[in-house]
């Protein structure tokens, strides 16, 4: 039984109000969440975003960066109990929470940062200043409060999210997800913890209310001015559906990734199925950039055979978490539906990893995630293009040499990230994300003629 | 040829006969109709092969988990349908419902299968109560015609409460075109004089008539040995008004007692279905068995009671391999007591496993592959 807080302009709020349970039977973990009230709403309808409108951008990357700091220090308290809770209310395992944990801290690095904001603004100056652009002085201006409407299912993405917000002055109002109801309440615990009176604490609130009550939606989406929403394709069309005329909408929705293997690939066939392997582990596939197909160039099943085994050594070190029966029971279906389709499947003793290689995927009803690759043997890697759309957000290839000849094929047909093997959970600096640079969303860009 | 599943159907008491002779019958009607899949669909036997299974296995009731269950997306998509017997002999090809999925599962059916499932059919409803339509009585259908429907569902009651209870013209349907023809069926079952009135239809359906009948303050009594049959899942009804409140509600709404109502599961897969008794225990029919494995390991069972995925298998369908996982979860109990009498399986739905791998980021393949088809 655990209370976890919500944070209201920057306060604790701790009640006994929601109660959600989570993990396996026998072992249930309870938690309990306060109620979202009429005042809570009010008061952040009323946050003061003046003082953070003041805050020189500097200040704002110096605070967050103390706040990685912090989360990266193992002598800080609430970091054991925040591993221990995201993995009984995600059920990832303790591993795969703390390499979540290791990619915050990253983001929160004063590197990445300062890369953001040059990317995504081309000068962070354009927070504080006007700066002189052709016949004009043009200035980014903060468009009032961003509701972020959370998946819960990468921390890091949730934690990203609020930071953009920040990083653009504006006020953050985040929901978070059931699936995650740990990280960011403790993320904004660390802002207290650092500086209760700061600006970027005094303008962040973390709450959480079931999907389902659509009042409540409503009566906080009135009065956003950014609404950013993540998660699969029924949670982003409501957001989509509901949100407030005028109200600047950043969908980040459903998406996948795809593997391109080189035959070049198999004269280091080991090295390219590890790196393979830790892409489909990566957060038990559960992203938009999980790889979901591979389109392999030469003898599949010598490929399927040493990915299996790399699969089965990656599972030791980032051990696949907890999951429903039902999502087993997704899996175990799509191999016996595979076997009897005649396709050649390679498993482990239970349901932590599944290979698939198939002539064809029309052929699949539905992809059961949970570490499951279908590979589709090719001739040549451009046959991969059939099968790309905008529902692909990334492609990772082998040998990378090849990249350059496939990029704009690729990019044409809707991918937006193109990386190496291995990296496809990895954001490379000052790099766009959904086809956008959010950051430029989340600001108005105003200006004076000269 | 002589099928053991025939002196199956033909026992006069089939839940309540001793357990040792029903469990004899099962096992030799198993083992016949494994075998004459294994011999008659190449498909299967092709798959049987990769487990290294052939008919000599089975020796015991504990030997069927052994045998390879098919999954029920293989019967989905306009290919060739998997058959057991010469495509001549097909006389109906069943669906399931096709409002939830637009591609959904074909089921090829003979004549010899459709007699038994008739067969099937009686024996479920006379052991519930429902006696047939040779004397008299009525039958609402809170579905559509079977004309207006191809699923299992709507097509196998229909046939089997017309044809094989002889019900005849003494019944109505209560949609048609799509539309619900309420007032049409209060009058129809209010006014009629064949008695007793029966109605059969999903929860939704019969929450429509609750509601249409509470808010109009009408008199509707149906009679003491009338059964009200619901079937088709809860999942549009859940959530609004629990199970059992619902069902005192149609029982106040219909005057008759709640042991009256039974709710149904529908195997469409393998073309039957299961009823509950009067203290609401599923008992599963000797020539039916149903398991619920290891969600993670399809050959094992989990215990008795245990949330598993589960396995169907038919012992009278021998027109396709009727040995079937759809993706539903349930738990079964081999070896529970029901006050009732009956004996054998018991088995709880309890929903179907989730098309997601997980709530996630990750698009579907369904989405994928609409997504392909609209470039």
């Amino acid at each position: 039984m655990e209370k976890i807080p919500f944070i209201i302009c920057g306060e604790q709020k701790t009640e006994e109000h929601q109660i959600l349970e989570f993990g396996p039977k026998g072992e249930r973990t309870t938690i309990f969440l306060p109620q979202v009230t009429d005042e809570d709403i009010r008061q952040m309808s009323r946050t003061d975003a003046e003082a953070l409108h003041e805050l020189p951008i500097e200040e704002i990357i110096d605070f967050y960066s103390k706040v990685g700091e912090l989360w990266g220090s193992p002598g800080y308290d609430k970091r054991g109990e925040l591993i221990d809770l995201t993995c009984r209310v995600t059920g990832y395992s303790r591993e795969m929470i703390e390499l979540g944990m290791g990619q915050i801290c990253q983001l929160l690095s004063r590197e990445y940062l300062e890369a953001t904001l040059q990317a995504d603004l081309g000068d962070k100056r354009l927070l504080d200043e006007w700066i002189p652009r052709a016949e004009s002085s043009v200035h980014c201006q903060p468009r009032g409060k961003v509701l972020h409407i959370l998946a819960g299912n990468v921390p890091v993405v949730g934690i990203t999210s609020i930071l953009r917000g920040s990083l653009t002055k504006n006020v953050n109002i985040v929901k978070m997800s059931n699936r995650d109801i740990i990280t960011p309440s403790y993320f904004a615990q660390a802002f207290h913890d650092i500086d209760p009176e700061h600006p970027v604490t005094k303008t962040t609130s973390v709450l959480y209310w079931p999907r389902t009550n659509q009042e409540m939606f409503n009566k906080i989406a009135a009065f956003s001015n950014v609404i950013c929403t993540w998660g699969g394709h029924d949670a982003v069309q409501e957001t989509r559906r509901n949100a407030p005329l005028g109200a600047e909408l950043l969908e980040f929705g459903p998406r996948r990734g795809l593997q391109l293997i080189g035959k070049e690939a198999f004269n280091e066939l080991d090295k390219t199925t590890i790196k393979a392997a830790h892409d489909l582990t990566l957060f038990d596939q559960e992203c938009s950039f999980s790889p979901q197909i591979s389109f392999v160039e030469g003898d599949v099943n010598k490929y399927a055979e040493s990915l299996a085994k790399n699969l089965e050594e990656e599972n030791s070190r980032l051990p696949k978490g907890y999951g429903d029966p039902k999502f087993h029971a997704n899996i175990t279906n799509a191999r016996i539906y595979s076997k009897f389709r005649g396709h050649r499947v390679h498993t482990s003793t239970k349901t932590e990893w599944t290979i698939i290689v198939a002539d064809n995927i029309e052929d699949f009803p539905t992809h059961p995630l949970g570490r499951t690759i279908f590979i589709m043997p090719v001739k040549d890697l451009a046959e991969s293009f059939n099968y790309i759309g905008p529902e692909t957000q990334v492609v990772a290839i082998e040998p990378y040499a090849k990249a350059a000849a496939l990029k704009e094929q690729l990019t044409l047909r809707g991918v937006d990230r193109i990386t190496r093997l291995g990296k496809m959970g990895y954001f490379a600096l000052g790099s766009p994300q959904e086809g956008m640079y959010p950051l430029s969303r989340m600001v108005r860009w105003v200006k004076m003629r000269q | 040829m002589e099928w053991e599943i025939d002196n199956l159907l033909k026992h006069p008491e089939p839940f309540t006969m001793p357990e040792t002779q029903a469990s004899e019958l099962k096992l030799r009607s198993f083992k016949q109709i494994f075998e004459h899949h294994y011999n008659n669909c190449s498909e299967y036997r092709k798959y049987c092969d990769l487990y290294k299974l052939s008919p000599h296995d089975i020796m015991t009731l504990d030997d069927l988990v052994r045998i390879p269950p098919i999954p029920s997306d293989a019967f989905r998509g306009t290919e060739k349908l998997i058959m057991s017997v010469p495509a001549e002999k097909i006389g109906l090809v069943s669906t399931t419902s096709s409002t939830t999925s637009k591609n959904p599962c074909r089921y090829a059916l003979d004549l010899d299968t459709l007699r038994r499932a008739n067969l099937a059919g009686k024996h479920l409803l006379a052991d519930i109560g429902l006696k047939g339509g040779f004397v008299d009585g009525f039958v609402a259908m809170l579905i559509p015609p079977p004309e207006e429907s191809d699923t299992g569902m709507v097509r196998a009651m229909s046939h089997m409460l017309k044809k094989g209870l002889k019900f005849g013209d003494r019944m109505v349907y209560a949609v048609h075109g799509g539309k619900m023809e309420t007032e049409n069926v209060i009058r129809a079952i209010t006014t009629t004089s064949h008695r007793p009135v029966h109605l059969y239809g999903p929860p939704f359906v019969y929450m429509h008539f609750v509601d249409y009948i509470e808010r109009q303050g009408l008199d509707v009594r149906l009679d003491a040995d009338s059964r009200l049959i619901t079937i088709g899942g809860w999942k549009t009804v859940a959530g609004e008004v629990p199970k059992h409140e619902f069902q005192q509600r149609i029982a106040s709404a219909f005057h008759v007692r709640e042991d009256q109502i039974r709710d149904g599961l529908g195997l469409t897969d393998i073309y039957t279905m299961i009823m509950e008794c009067e203290y609401h225990n599923m008992h599963v029919p000797p020539w039916i068995h149903v398991s619920a494995r290891d969600p993670a390991d399809i050959y094992s069972e989990v215990g008795d009671g245990e949330e598993g995925l589960l396995v169907l298998m038919s012992s009278f369908v021998t027109s396709f391999p009727a040995i079937v996982v759809t993706g539903d979860m349930g738990a079964v109990w081999n070896s529970k007591k029901c006050e009732c009498g009956r004996n054998g399986q018991i088995v709880e739905h309890l929903g179907r496993g989730s098309k997601l791998g997980a709530r996630s980021c990750a698009i579907r393949m369904e989405q994928f592959m609409e997504a392909i088809t609209r470039k």
